[in-house]
């Protein structure tokens, strides 16, 4: 297949583009603003994964520390960078201390920038739905479609009823009926059946029917799975003849 | 308050009318007050079997219309006082029942009758579907033939969906198997299904084994129901499905071949 010609729009030569970005770094809060300990805490705390925190930039929140207490904002980086880590900036400073923190070359974060970042977008995970348990016997001309969730099926099925499931089946009965799982695209569902006389079995789509089972596995134990497009149908317990 | 049955099956021609009209009178007989419904709108069968043909004047469509009263159609059997019969449409078809129009109808029929024998028609829609909505105990009528077997087995499912008490979240319809044209000797040729075979399918309480028997078409060409014949076979199996109905322990006498007597094997067939 050829591919689409692509076609580029001229653009103004310039040397840099701004854009804005979000940004993840570690947060330092200070309790004491006493360097020595902050260094010897510090040094402690990047010994147990001092991959993590190499070159790593860091912001430091003062807005633990005492009224009285007073940080040395310049002492305070290059203690950071001794460390391998890159002193980004300060929040938490009000006022005059603005100013000391500034003249130091951090920079200063508004408190509106104490609000944790929100954490990265990830699309909310699917809950599986609780597994479908059914108990009664599945007569012919009925359908059972568990969505988003495996199917337990604790009695008979009929010839002409059909179970449905996004999941796995199971069958801990006789299973004379349809069966299909994995029916959105799971290919790793499976079918697992005590007494196995379906009409028709499919897994994701791949599917045999009742005439093409080899006769030995009627009325037996099986499991059922797809191998790459293959369709897998095997004894359900070790060790049992198929 | 009265207890409705539906006699009822999927398949056609198995034996619910046969059935309807000696459950009917098997239950008066015993001194029940006791009305059996036709339902087969279109295809009136009861009259026949019940032999009340030519007694008809109203029918279940006239009182679902408003045409004629309960006292008006229901016709009184002439063998047993308990019993009555309300005949189907002939004229008619089912689209003339409405499910208000048969719900207040067997409303009516509740306060007057210990219990309603209601004669589905085969099949799955509307016709079927109107008999079982108000049932409270349901007698699956199946031959013991692969094909039976399927069509009751798809008939349990819209019992146990379809119905007013399913809808409602009720107790469940009461469901019942009775296994018709049964011959023990076809049986233990492995030539039809045994009462094992279906019930691994359909796994339901057992009401009864009626035999395939001659009585049954002598008797419905007589226009009476079979129980009344109290020497055949089938009639005496429709007296056991009774007693058994209404609690009483009896013993399944046709699922296994009687032994001939030697006179028996000498004249008998």
């Amino acid at each position: 297949m050829q591919a689409a010609p692509t076609y580029r729009i001229p653009q103004p030569v310039t040397a840099l583009d701004i854009k804005a970005t979000t940004l993840t770094a570690p947060v330092i809060f200070l309790h004491i603003g006493h360097l020595g300990q902050i260094a010897s805490d510090l040094a402690a705390r990047i010994a147990t994964s001092p991959e993590f925190f190499r070159n790593v930039p860091v912001i430091v929140d003062i807005s633990r520390l005492q009224a009285d207490d007073t940080v040395d904002f310049v002492a305070l980086a290059e203690l950071l960078r001794q460390q391998q880590l890159v002193p980004l900036a300060v929040r938490g400073a009000h006022g005059a201390l603005r100013a000391r923190v500034e003249a130091a070359h951090w920079a200063v974060l508004s408190d509106e920038a104490m609000r944790g970042e929100p954490a990265a977008r990830a699309p909310a995970p699917r809950s599986a739905g609780a597994t479908r348990v059914i108990t009664q016997p599945v007569r012919s001309g009925q359908t059972i479609y568990a969505a988003d969730s495996d199917l337990i099926v604790l009695a008979p099925v009929s010839p002409g009823a059909e179970l449905i499931a996004d999941g796995h089946i199971h069958v801990y009965g006789s299973l004379r009926g349809r069966a299909l799982a994995g029916v959105r695209g799971n290919a790793a569902s499976r079918i697992f059946c005590h007494d196995f006389r379906a009409e028709l079995v499919a897994v994701a789509g791949t599917y045999r029917v009742n005439e093409n089972f080899a006769a030995a596995q009627l009325g037996s134990a099986v499991q059922i799975y797809l191998d790459a497009n293959d369709m897998i149908i095997e004894p359900l317990y070790h060790g049992s003849k198929l | 308050m009265a207890r409705t049955i539906v006699v009822t099956s999927g398949k056609g021609g198995v034996g619910k009318t046969t059935t309807s009209a000696s459950f009917a009178m098997g239950l008066a007989l015993r001194g029940h007050r006791t009305a059996v419904v036709d339902f087969d709108v279109g295809l009136r069968n009861l009259d026949l079997i019940m032999g009340c043909e030519r007694r008809v004047v109203y029918d279940l469509v006239n009182v679902i219309h408003g045409d004629a009263n309960l006292n008006q159609a229901l016709i009184r059997d002439k063998r047993c006082d308990q019993l009555y019969i309300l005949p189907a449409s002939q004229t008619r078809d089912k689209d003339a029942l409405t499910q208000d129009g048969v719900g207040r109808m067997l409303d009516d029929l509740a306060k007057e009758f210990d219990y309603i024998v209601c004669d589905s028609p085969a099949g799955i829609e509307k016709g079927a579907l109107m008999a079982m909505y108000f049932a409270d105990d349901a007698i699956v009528v199946t031959n013991p033939e692969v094909s039976s077997v399927r069509d009751s087995d798809r008939m349990l499912g819209i019992l146990a969906s379809k119905s007013r008490r399913a809808e409602a979240g009720q107790e469940p319809i009461r469901e019942y198997l009775l296994l018709t044209r049964y011959s023990a000797k076809r049986v233990k040729l492995g030539e039809m299904l045994s009462v094992e075979d279906v019930q691994e399918i359909l796994s339901l309480h057992l009401l009864g084994v009626i035999p395939e028997s001659p009585s049954v078409l002598t008797s419905s060409n007589s226009g009476a129901p079979v129980v009344l014949d109290k020497i055949s076979d089938a009639g005496q199996a429709y007296e056991d499905v009774v007693a058994r109905y209404l609690g009483e322990d009896r013993p399944q006498r046709f699922v296994e071949r009687e032994k001939k007597g030697l006179f028996g094997r000498l004249f008998g067939g």
